[in-house]
């Protein structure tokens, strides 16, 4: 775990403080602080951050909105079809996000954008617009639009674990439906929410592929990808800033770790507002009566926003020939062409290779560390056994372009191997996925008494015995929905990837990139996509559905 | 850079295209494979070929990297495969921008993933500066013009890339179509209707102007930013954004819009906004490349006559002199003027040019 995090973040700090114009951090002789002034002295470092805290807050806003909102119609409402709008409203979850953002050029951007083009001839309008995809709020709906459902995953359980006897004391008090909302649901809630907020503005911070392909054509830049841009320069002949980048990193470490600590404090705090007693209830329906057609409508309407229309619109233009139009008329020339394509590029098959040995040795690596740390962290005796599991924690408040550059510094400066390869692009990504890992195996091993191993201990079995023979039957099915989240996780992983590519390494989101956003080939990119969101869904929606499922019988 | 300067390029290269156009001009089809054990060959650069062949074929392979798509590179790379059969070639596309960067970092983790990249010649500079470009005599293996070998044997010209004003022919009238810098700045395109690469290259039209005064210039482009124009990664983004209807203007690399207008038969046509001028497309053999043999050995074959034919015969390569080759009547046909710049105190004035567009139009997030 020390491996995995100091180094990298170590390295970061050192390029930050060495003067890297044109040369590598370790080149440098010099100490400087040159990079800094210039970041803090520059107009436009506060521009990156109006831009990124705009683009973090009003994502979270629309996200957590819309997921408060699901949350409260399937938990707290009679509404018919509950299962039907439960799927329809995880089915985004696993959609990657370069893959939304291309469908949604397609379908919004302002001069023939599929959506524009329609209201324009119903509206009288003139080109471009009236929609405009590569804005802010364009960035927004996207990104809040694919953290609908882990925003609801999150915030659901507070909601359907409410004490119901407190309304119900509210009401025969004589308050009304608001009153009782405001005065007693939402100081409930607040803690659990606050957390959400806190926790998704990290992540909100983090996200690169989305603000990099929606808002460069508008020259709008935010953090992670002015970073991104300080190494991977656009002008020719620049060469990357690794001091800029550092510094840059640094910031939006500060910041991130900063949020990551009120994070970690309000969900300490949150275990105060205890709603769940030893008691059996289910929290009383609130009656729709002739309003139940409105959550029908609002789900239905995100899961075609957020899934049915990007994946028809990406199923077209992989079927359509090149630079043809939608229309009726296109329908005869509608091909397979794209997808033969795709199977005879070599290149593509490389990727597909090198995609499914990172997202597999990702899988096993991550799951089986997370168990360990979380074992130590939960089991063992040992005096800073909950180190590891800490550790891991604090890799939440590492932006993915951030460790991305960090890897680069570290493994371009050790005499291994390994830049370059596929397997810094496994390490990193192990890196990323004990948060989510650890946070798994810690309630999966809480759920298990610890009297088994006991007992396993009194009749002399040593510890690996007790892990391999007792522990993991047990655990088996939250370390195989580990390894499946984690698989599924960095088969749809960009940022990462992306910032460590090298010849030979490439990976599917890599592959997507530079098809989508470099060559323009719009048909060969969805031929690859279609598939891939196929597969990154269903697989992405059985854990969280078993999770769910899991959760709703504990 | 002077416009002597450039003619006295004209000429030269016009001498090797007009040969090279009256040996049979356009024939993309590939000289015979090599044969792997073929008698020992009595001139002195086959000799030098054949031992070179033998070399790269210990190698086994070649890493080729794409300043444009895979797909246009790709029937040069079997031209050159069916040529020397033994030899796998791959390819991978990447912004030529971003390879210098690449090529610097990977150098330094002693792990160089290409074998030939390339890059219009003012994105070389850096790695010229740290001596990181393998040095050959070409002339031992290839019959390439002196003229289009540069930095002691570093470099080779292999095509020009001439920058040129497209409109789609769907949204935009030929009456409304621009044909001046000035018409750029024309109400009626502001709001995403331009598509212009993100580094600032399209814009080297412009450098005769900003010699005599930067001023206006700058002012120029800052008008022009205020139309809101789309920057793009790569060219080729530009040449589809305009040929999908996704801006009706752009300025792609000349070959891209012959290709899509002449063989592919796209909605779009050129508008005669001139002169271009720009750095032709160069390639070079990073040290520590993982197969120098077999990369020479491309490289070889590609800048000689044969490799020139089959470029040519794809409408790419060499425009110089105007007129010669489809490309480039193409080009003459549209009104372009071309200036070639090659010289590396101006490829320097390019660089910083480059850097003042991309500060002034905001095109990357800067100071």
């Amino acid at each position: 775990m020390v491996y995995l995090i100091f180094p990298p973040i170590g390295l970061l700090l050192f390029s930050s403080v060495r003067d890297t114009q044109q040369r590598l951090p370790f080149e440098a002789t010099t100490f400087t602080t040159a990079n800094y002034v210039q970041v803090f002295s520059s107009a436009m470092t506060y521009k990156l951050l109006a831009n990124t805290a705009w683009y973090a807050v009003g994502t979270v806003s629309l996200g957590l909105g819309l997921a408060i909102l699901f949350a409260w119609f399937l938990e707290r409402t009679n509404v018919p079809f509950r299962r039907l709008l439960f799927i329809l409203m995880l089915a985004p979850i696993g959609v990657p996000g370069i893959i939304e953002s291309m469908a949604w050029t397609l379908l919004a951007n302002p001069a023939n954008g599929l959506f524009n083009v329609a209201l324009r001839s119903v509206l009288g309008l003139s080109s471009p617009g009236p929609l405009n995809i590569y804005s802010i709020p364009g960035m927004i709906l996207v990104t809040a639009m694919r953290f609908v459902p882990v925003m609801y995953i999150m915030i659901s359980g507070v909601f359907g674990r409410m004490d119901p006897s407190l309304e119900e004391a509210g009401r025969t008090s004589g308050a009304g439906a608001t009153t009782t909302f405001r005065r007693i649901s939402m100081p409930l809630l607040t803690p659990a929410l606050l957390a959400a907020v806190i926790y998704y503005l990290v992540l909100a911070m983090e996200v690169f592929e989305i603000p990099a392909m929606l808002g460069r054509p508008k020259r709008i830049f935010v953090f992670s990808t002015a970073i991104y841009y300080a190494i991977r320069p656009l002008g020719t002949g620049a060469l990357s800033n690794y001091g800029l980048a550092g510094t840059y990193g640094m910031v939006l470490l500060t910041v991130a770790g900063l949020l990551i600590y009120f994070y970690a404090r309000y969900v300490r705090s949150a275990n105060r507002f205890v709603t769940v007693t030893g008691r059996g209830y289910r929290p009383r329906l609130i009656d729709l009566g002739r309003w139940k057609f409105v959550p029908i409508l609002a789900m239905s309407g995100y899961f075609i926003l957020a899934v049915a229309l990007p994946l028809l619109i990406l199923l077209w233009t992989s079927l359509a020939p090149r630079y043809s139009e939608i229309s009726v008329a296109t329908l005869p020339l509608l091909s397979l062409d794209s997808y033969r394509k795709v199977l005879a590029n070599p290149s593509i098959w490389v990727a597909a290779k090198n995609t499914l040995v990172i997202a597999t040795t990702t899988g096993i690596v991550g799951i089986v560390l997370s168990t360990l740390a979380s074992w130590l962290s939960v089991r063992s005796k040992i005096r800073g056994a909950s180190i590891p599991e800490r550790l891991a924690f604090l890799v939440m408040g590492v932006p993915g372009v951030v460790l991305g550059l960090a890897f680069i510094l570290v493994y371009a400066s050790m005499p291994l191997p390994i830049y370059g390869s596929i397997w810094i692009i496994v390490i990193a990504l192990v890196t990323t996925s004990l948060p989510f890992g650890t946070r798994m195996m810690n309630a999966a091993f809480l759920q298990i008494h610890p009297e088994l191993e006991e007992a396993a201990s009194t009749s002399g079995v040593g510890l690996c015995s007790t892990l391999v023979h007792i522990d993991l039957p047990l655990l088996w099915a939250s370390f195989t929905r580990g390894f499946v989240w984690i698989f599924s996780r960095s088969l749809r992983e960009t940022t990462l990837t992306l910032m460590l590519y090298a010849v030979g390494n490439q990976t599917l989101s890599v592959t997507l990139w530079y098809l989508w956003v470099e060559d323009a080939k719009f048909d060969v990119a969805s031929a690859i996509a279609v598939p891939l969101v196929i597969i990154t869904s269903v697989l992405t929606f059985f854990v969280a559905r078993q999770t769910m499922l899991q959760e709703g019988a504990a | 850079m002077t416009q002597v300067k450039s003619k006295l390029v004209w000429i030269i290269v016009g001498l090797v295209l007009c040969e090279l156009a009256m040996t049979g001009r356009g024939n993309a089809a590939p000289t015979p494979a090599l044969k792997s054990k073929s008698s020992a060959p009595s001139n002195p650069r086959e000799r030098a070929i054949q031992e070179l062949y033998n070399a790269a074929k210990a190698e086994g392979a070649v890493i080729w990297h794409a300043a444009g798509s895979v797909e246009s590179d790709q029937p040069i790379l079997d031209a050159f495969h069916a040529k020397y059969p033994d030899i796998k070639v791959s390819a991978f596309s990447l912004a030529s921008s971003q390879v210098p960067p690449r090529v610097i970092i990977e150098v330094a983790a002693g792990r160089v993933s290409m074998d030939i990249a390339s890059g219009t010649m003012e994105a070389l500079l850096p790695l010229l500066e740290r001596d990181l470009m393998v040095k050959y005599d070409w002339s031992k293996t290839s019959d390439v013009h002196p003229g289009n070998v540069y930095f002691g044997g570093s470099v080779l010209a292999f095509e020009d890339m001439p920058v040129v004003w497209v409109y789609n022919t769907k949204l935009v009238s030929k009456k409304d179509a621009p044909r001046t810098w000035e018409d750029l700045l024309d109400p009626q395109w502001k709001g995403s209707k331009i598509a212009v690469r993100a580094s600032g290259s399209g814009f080297q039209g412009l450098l005769p102007q900003w010699r005599k005064d930067k001023q206006k210039v700058v002012d120029y482009l800052k008008r022009l930013s205020k139309q809101e124009v789309m920057p793009a990664a790569r060219y080729s983004e530009i040449a589809n954004w305009v040929a999908t209807g996704q801006c009706p203007i752009g300025a792609p690399v000349g070959y891209e819009a012959f290709a899509l207008i002449k063989k592919q038969r796209v909605p779009m046509a050129v508008c005669p906004i001139g002169p271009t001028a720009r750095a032709p497309l160069a390639c070079y053999i990073p040290k520590g490349a993982p197969h120098p043999n077999a990369a020479k050995l491309l490289l070889s074959w590609l800048v000689s006559s044969e490799g020139a034919r089959v470029t040519m015969g794809l409408g790419r390569g060499l425009v110089l002199p105007p007129g010669v080759g489809d490309y480039s009547k193409f080009l003459v046909e549209n009104g372009i003027d071309y200036i070639r710049i090659t010289a590396i105190e101006d490829l320097k004035e390019v660089f910083t040019f480059q850097q003042m567009v991309m500060e002034t139009m905001g095109f990357a997030p800067g100071k």
